[in-house]
Parts: structure tokens; C-alpha cells; sequence
């Protein structure tokens, strides 16, 4: 019905236009304030659920990027770890051991008597 | 006339809105489906790629868990030479880097080959010093590149020309600690020698690819590599050796290697009852960090490769034979025919002492050569054959290392050599390796159990679960109980007063040993200036603890294993039983007054003796010894019959359904999960 009553009144202008270079003023679409409303909150909706899509998007590639980034720091460490267990079990070698307690300690075996058994 | 006019205008937007959207369309679908394939796969050449996972070799440890061998990761230097245009520059500034001179950095460098390893395996140093050379030599070509840009054209370095690499690496924290034992790995961190290649499967892990998301300047954006951690760590050994006890015995097989002189030597400490194996070593040893600067010979682990004729210690087993056959008694009385004794014209045996009328027993203690022929003989050589395969002697012993030799033992039924068949009772005309003749000595102390010797624990994954595990096996019961106690008590009274092995008893304990000297073979004849000296014992005598053998190769000075090899014994002995917190006694044992006569009395004659096979395990031995603990997880029930494997559920409380008959090969839940809710397993068997 609108748009039929629309149609005719633009028709009725330009037929009483006197020539067609004449300027036609249209009548504005009331679209209400309701309308505009809800337009403005599913534009609102959209642009908010798309900036979540992206932020989600760009925070699963910086974690990605963090966890690739810690993964290589957990194996440095882990490589680091072995270096200092290599480097632990030469201290506690039984050879090093001994000879710095002879060498540098003048310590020595105990004799059978020496050794006293407490339990 | 307007209204057509406007009608025509919107149909024609109408169209080109709708020609506009068909093109979006059909290119939509030519994109998606058309070309969709093609350019899915270049774009994934461009953001995705595989990443090679270097293995991470498992580590061995001793039986407290003390790590032996450990592998890290360290940076190699490559090149590629035909990318760098400025070949005798690039050397000159990299040869103090990496420690070498700058011609053999250049000759490296200039060979005509897509790819070159400059160093490889760089101290940490020298990757630093590499490492900030490189960075310096990026920033000249960026620079170069940039006047390139502006004109100035030249032959232009690449920054991929030269580049670290990590590698892995093995290290030994010990040193020459069970070097031999353990092997090494080759540059490629497979296990060339020893443990490490023979395990090579489980320990090396696996390489793998991961597919890895990179972004433009080739950073990982996301990687797929801890899902392939399980994959790429190699399995973890765990040995029966005790590092300290290894270095006891390391150390003063070494101190009575130099004392006398001697070309090298054997040592291999083990607990009868177990079968395990506490120490082995041997000299000259070597260092498997530095394994390239050693010669071949090194390598092998002679203990379990190289057999020796045993000597004397041989009439131990002689004698045993002989009382488990009853074809004598330990108070049995034979002439040793005043050192000096003719057999036909066969040839003429000798003992070092002469003696007139000795007991069994005496035999032993003195080590009468003429006194165990003729036990030999009285035995005779079907039942000396069958006890000779008994002990295991000739044979595998089933030890988890390749090489293994089995050592000479000559068919004593067929030999027509009566000289040949004699000589053997006192252990000449043979050849046995270390570990076989302390399986033997084992056995005897193990009541006659001949166990098979344990070198290998277990085997766990990264995490710690067990992936393999190796239990005590005893092999058959050699001798019966009654005759292996008999024996350990005549070959104590070899460590006492009058007997030929007491240097080997440590102040405060007891031995049963038996010491031995062998010609060795030199060409096709026995040497007349080359010995090996001999003592195997265990220790205490009463309840055996430990069971040892100690061979010195080629002592100068003295050859009598009484003199050379004993006091090593002593020494390893004390040592380990003070560290196994076996104390010593202040009042150890009275010496041996009589060996006790059994009641069963001997066969009339070896003749009229029936062979029987050698006794079944008595069925209280392996519960016993092996009873498992509670179970926590799926056992590996591979390769186990249905009694077997229904009798290790039951104990868990676990209800088994059996499918097929034979040996187990497949099993539900697999081995090394958790033990299931409702207490059921399914257990598939199949016949060979």
C-alpha cells in the first residue's frame, strides 16, 4: 500500500512538472525510530561480533607464536639441563672423587680396624 | 514513453548488478573448486613446513640409577662452498673461531661439493665464537647488498653459505668407567660398539618431521612437534652394574695389571642368586668420549669376546661332576704319583709340587693336576661331556651383547686323544670366557642353579614406564644342591692355611676360591713364557654374596694366580662386601676341618652309573627368587605360555580370556597400560 501511494505521488509530480529539467523533490521514506534503532544494533552486533572474530583470530596467533616461542625455550632448557647433568655426574665420578681426596686432601682407604660398624 | 524508459534503466542496473554477481560467482567457483586444489597447495608451500625432529638419545644407567651415558645436543658448522665467492677470506676469519689452521678450514672449504662439514660437534666456545663471526659476516652482506642495489655489482656472498647446525652428541661423565662395557656412538649418535649398538633400537629414538606453520619471515607460528615428543626420545637403559663396585673393580684390576707388569686383564664381579652382573672390567680399557683415538682392539668387550683356557680353576667343575655323578667322594684318597704321572704313551702330566696320597678335597686344595686326571678319568667322558654342557660351557650364555664368544670345548665322546680327554679335567684344552666361567662359579654357589647372566635390567621410556623389563632367568639346576654346598666347602679350604689361593681372603671374611695358571697359545703351541694367572671365589663361602673372577694376562715377576690374581680378588672382594654393607667379621669362620661325607654313597663304578638328564629346577627356586611385586601396570606378556602369563595376572588379581594356543603375541590392554577397571584382560596365543 506504501509503496503503491509513494508510486503514484512521484508520478503526479513529474507529470505536473512543467518540463522535465525541472527539479523533483522526493518525499523521504519514514523509516521510524525503531527501525533505525534496530539497524544500528545489528550494525553494532556485526562490527562487534566481527572485531571478536579478528581479536580471537590474532590472539590465538600470538599464543601460537608464545607457546612455538616457549616450546624453543623449553627444549634449550631441556638441552641445558642434560649439559649440566653431564657435568654433575663428571664432578661425582668416582676417579675425581679419590683423587682429590688423596691429592689434595691426604685422605686414605681405612684399614679393616679402622672401620667400626655401629648398628 | 518515461516509465519504459526508467523500467528499461532498472532492468539494465538490474543486469549488470546481476551479470556482476555471476562473475563473482563463477570466479568463486573457479577458485574454489576449479583452481581451488592448486592454489590450497602452493599456499601451503608457502605457510606451512617440515621441520626435521632430531632423536634424543636415551641415557644408560647403572642399577642406582646413575646416569653412564647422556646425549645433548651441540652445534656442528656447514657449508655449502659453492655459494661463497671468497673462499681463502672467509677461512683465514673462521679458522680461529673454530680452533684450526686457516689451510684446513680453505681445503674444506674448497672442495667441490654441494655440502660440507666444516667442524662438527663445536665446543660451547666455539659456537659462541661462530656464532658471532656469523652475525657480523650477515650485517657486511646486508650492507653489500644494499650498494648492490644502487648499482655497484659484484659477485654477491649468501647468508645460507655457511650456518651451526645442532647435532647430538654422547657423553660418558665417567670416562673410562665401564667404557668397553658400554661402547660408544658414532658421529651420527647411532650406537657403534657395546651397549649402545646393541640396544641401538630402543635407545636412539626416532627422527621424525613435524609439519610447522610459519609466517613471513619464516617464523613458527605453530608447530606440531611436542606431539611427536613421545617418538623422538629414545628409551632409557637401566644395568645391572654398580658404578662403585665397577670402580673397585677397574681400579685394582688396574693397580695388579701395572704391579705385575702384565699385558691386561679380566674381572667380572656378579651375584650368583641373581645372575646379575655387578662389575665388569677389563685392561687396557678405554675412553669412550674419545673412542677415534683408540685402535680397533680396544673396543671389544674381552670379557664376553675372548676365551681363555681356565687352568686350574677348572677342577672345580671337575670335582663337582665327579661328586654330583657319585663316582667319588670328597674323602676319596688318590696317588698323585710324586708329580709325575705317564699315561700310556699318551704323554706325561705334571704337577707344579709333587704329592703322594691326596683326598678329593686335597686335590682342590693343592691343585693337583694328576690328582683331577684321575678324577677325570674316573669320571669319564660321556658324563664329563654332560656336565661340561651343563655348566654351560661351549655355549651361549644368553647375556644381552653381541659378540659373545662360546669359547672351545673340544667333543670329548669323539676325541681319540687320550691325552686330549685327560687334560681337560684340569682345565687345559679349553677355552671359556670370563662371563661363562662365572656363570659356572655362580652356579656353584647358587646351590647348583645355573642362572643366565643379567646385564640388562630393565629398559623405560622417557617418562619412566617400563618398556622391557629382565627378570632373573635361572638356566637348570647343573649340580645338585648337597654337591654344590660340598664343594664350597673344599674350595674354602683352598684360602686357608696350606691351601694355594690364601692371599685372596680379606681380613674379616671368607673365601671359597681355587686358583689357576694357563699356558697361553701362542701360534699352534703353548708358550713357555706366557701365562694367564686365575682365581675365581665367592665370598662369603658360607653364604655366598658375591661370585668374582679375576684373570691377569701375561704377568712378568710371577704367574701363579695364587700369587698374581688372589690379591686383586682380595681387594675387589673387600671393597665390594664393605660397600653392600657386609661388614667384616672379627671372628670370621673356623677354618674347614673336615669335608662332611654325604650320606648317599657313590655309584659302584662310573661304568655301571646311568646318565640321567641334568635335574629339573626344583619348582621352590623360582618363586622364590622371583616372586613379583604387586603390579601396577599391564605386564609385556609376549612370548609367555598360558601358565605363565595366567599365573603373573592372577597374582595381580586380573582375569584373563585366552584365545589360541602357544605363546603369547598379542595382548589387551597393551603392555604398560594401566591395569584394567573391571580386572579383564584378553590375551591371544598362537603356536611357532
Amino acid at each position: 500500500m506504501a509503496s503503491n501511494q509513494i508510486r503514484s505521488i512521484a508520478l503526479e509530480k513529474i507529470l505536473a512538472a512543467p518540463n522535465r529539467h525541472q527539479t523533483l523533490e522526493y518525499p523521504r521514506a519514514n523509516l521510524g525510530w525503531a527501525k533505525l534503532f534496530i539497524i544500528i544494533v545489528f550494525t553494532t552486533v556485526l562490527v562487534l561480533t566481527g572485531c571478536v572474530v579478528i581479536w580471537s583470530h590474532v590472539q590465538i596467533t600470538t599464543y601460537n607464536y608464545q607457546i612455538s616461542e616457549l616450546y624453543q625455550e623449553q627444549k634449550e632448557l631441556d638441552n641445558w639441563q642434560r649439559k649440566l647433568r653431564v657435568e654433575l655426574n663428571h664432578l661425582q665420578s668416582l676417579e675425581r672423587l679419590e683423587r682429590l681426596a688423596v691429592e689434595q686432601y691426604n685422605m686414605a682407604p681405612p684399614g679393616p680396624q679402622q672401620v667400626i660398624n655401629l648398628r | 514513453m518515461l516509465t519504459k524508459w526508467i523500467r528499461v534503466r532498472i532492468i539494465l542496473v538490474a543486469c549488470g548488478l546481476g551479470i556482476f554477481f555471476l562473475a563473482i560467482v563463477v570466479r568463486l567457483i573457479d577458485l574454489k573448486f576449479i583452481q581451488g586444489p592448486t592454489l590450497r597447495e602452493k599456499a601451503q608451500r608457502e605457510y606451512q613446513k617440515d621441520f626435521p625432529i632430531l632423536p634424543v638419545r636415551g641415557s644408560i644407567f647403572d642399577r642406582n640409577h646413575t646416569e653412564l651415558a647422556i646425549s645433548t645436543f651441540v652445534k656442528s658448522l656447514v657449508a655449502h662452498p659453492r655459494r661463497l665467492p671468497n673462499k681463502k677470506e672467509l677461512s683465514r676469519q673462521l679458522a680461529p673461531c673454530l680452533g684450526m689452521t686457516p689451510a684446513a678450514v680453505q681445503e674444506i672449504l674448497e672442495q667441490d661439493r654441494p655440502f660440507v662439514w666444516v667442524k662438527r660437534h663445536l665446543t660451547p666456545q666455539q659456537a659462541a665464537a661462530v656464532e658471532h663471526f656469523k652475525a657480523e659476516y650477515d650485517r657486511q652482506i646486508q650492507a653489500q647488498r644494499k650498494q648492490a642495489q644502487k648499482g655497484e655489482a659484484g659477485p654477491l656472498p649468501r647468508a645460507d653459505a655457511f650456518y651451526l647446525i645442532p647435532e647430538p652428541k654422547r657423553y660418558y661423565p665417567h670416562r673410562t668407567l665401564a667404557g668397553p662395557l658400554l661402547g660408544f656412538c658414532n658421529a651420527d649418535g647411532h650406537g657403534a660398539e657395546g651397549l649402545e649398538r646393541f640396544f641401538d633400537d630402543y635407545i636412539y629414538g626416532k627422527p621424525q618431521k613435524s609439519l610447522n606453520i610459519i609466517d613471513a619471515r619464516g617464523q613458527v607460528v605453530l608447530s606440531g612437534e611436542k606431539e611427536l615428543m613421545d617418538e623422538t626420545m629414545g628409551d632409557n637403559l637401566v644395568l645391572s652394574i654398580d658404578r662403585t663396585i665397577q670402580y673397585i673393580t677397574e681400579k685394582e684390576l688396574q693397580n695388579g695389571v701395572q704391579k705385575w707388569n702384565a699385558t691386561g686383564g679380566f674381572a667380572v664381579v656378579m651375584v650368583p642368586q641373581t645372575g646379575e652382573i655387578l662389575a665388569m672390567a677389563q685392561v687396557p680399557a678405554f675412553d669412550p668420549n674419545y673412542y677415534y683415538k683408540y685402535s680397533k682392539d680396544f673396543y671389544q668387550n674381552r670379557n664376553v669376546t675372548v676365551a681363555v683356557e681356565p687352568g686350574s680353576t677348572f677342577k672345580i667343575f671337575t670335582v663337582a661332576a665327579a661328586l654330583d655323578a657319585k663316582v667319588v667322594r670328597p674323602t676319596d684318597r688318590y696317588h698323585c704319583e710324586n708329580g709325575k704321572f705317564a699315561i700310556g704313551n699318551a704323554g706325561v702330566i705334571h704337577d707344579v709340587h709333587p704329592y703322594g696320597s691326596l683326598t678329593v678335597a686335597e686335590v682342590i686344595k693343592k691343585s693337583s693336576n694328576i690328582g683331577a686326571a684321575k678324577i677325570g678319568l674316573k669320571l669319564g667322558a660321556q658324563k664329563m661331556d654332560h656336565y661340561l654342557k651343563g655348566f654351560g660351557f661351549g655355549q651361549r650364555t644368553g647375556i644381552t651383547y653381541a659378540g659373545e664368544n662360546y669359547g672351545l670345548v673340544r667333543n670329548i665322546l669323539s676325541n681319540r686323544s687320550l691325552i686330549d680327554r685327560v687334560t681337560v679335567a684340569f682345565g687345559q684344552g679349553i677355552t671359556i670366557t670370563p662371563i661363562q666361567m662365572a656363570m659356572a662359579l655362580g652356579a656353584m654357589a647358587n646351590n647348583g642353579i645355573l642362572m643366565q647372566p643379567l646385564l640388562v635390567k630393565e629398559i623405560v621410556d622417557h617418562q619412566g614406564r617400563v618398556v622391557k623389563q629382565f627378570q632373573p632367568t635361572p638356566v637348570r639346576q647343573v649340580i645338585a644342591p648337597e654337591t654344590a654346598q660340598t664343594m664350597m666347602a673344599m674350595m674354602k679350604t683352598v684360602t686357608e692355611p696350606g691351601g694355594t689361593g690364601t692371599e685372596a681372603v680379606p681380613p674379616g671374611y671368607t673365601v671359597a676360591g681355587k686358583t689357576g695358571t694357563a699356558q697361553k697359545v701362542v701360534g699352534r703351541a703353548f708358550s713357555k713364557s706366557k701365562y694367564y694367572s686365575l682365581f675365581v671365589g665367592a665370598v662369603p663361602a658360607e653364604k655366598p654374596v658375591l661370585a668374582i673372577v679375576v684373570i691377569v694376562d701375561e704377568p712378568k715377576g710371577a704367574i701363579y694366580g695364587g700369587t698374581v690374581a688372589a690379591p686383586i680378588f682380595r681387594e675387589i672382594a673387600g671393597q665390594a662386601m664393605r660397600f653392600l654393607g657386609y661388614y667384616p667379621s672379627p671372628h670370621p669362620a673356623s677354618p674347614t676341618e673336615t669335608i662332611q661325607v654325604k650320606k648317599n654313597p657313590p655309584a659302584a663304578s662310573p661304568a655301571a652309573a646311568k646318565l640321567t638328564p641334568l635335574p629339573p629346577l626344583p619348582a621352590s627356586v623360582v618363586p622364590a627368587a622371583h616372586k613379583p611385586g604387586p603390579l601396577h601396570r599391564m605386564p609385556d606378556l609376549k612370548g609367555k605360555t598360558i601358565r605363565e602369563a595366567i599365573a603373573i595376572l592372577s597374582n595381580a588379581g586380573i582375569r584373563c580370556q585366552v584365545e589360541g594356543e602357544g605363546l603369547a603375541f598379542d595382548q589387551k590392554p597393551e603392555p604398560g597400560a594401566p591395569l584394567p577397571a573391571n580386572n579383564q584382560c584378553l590375551i591371544r596365543f598362537r603356536t611357532r
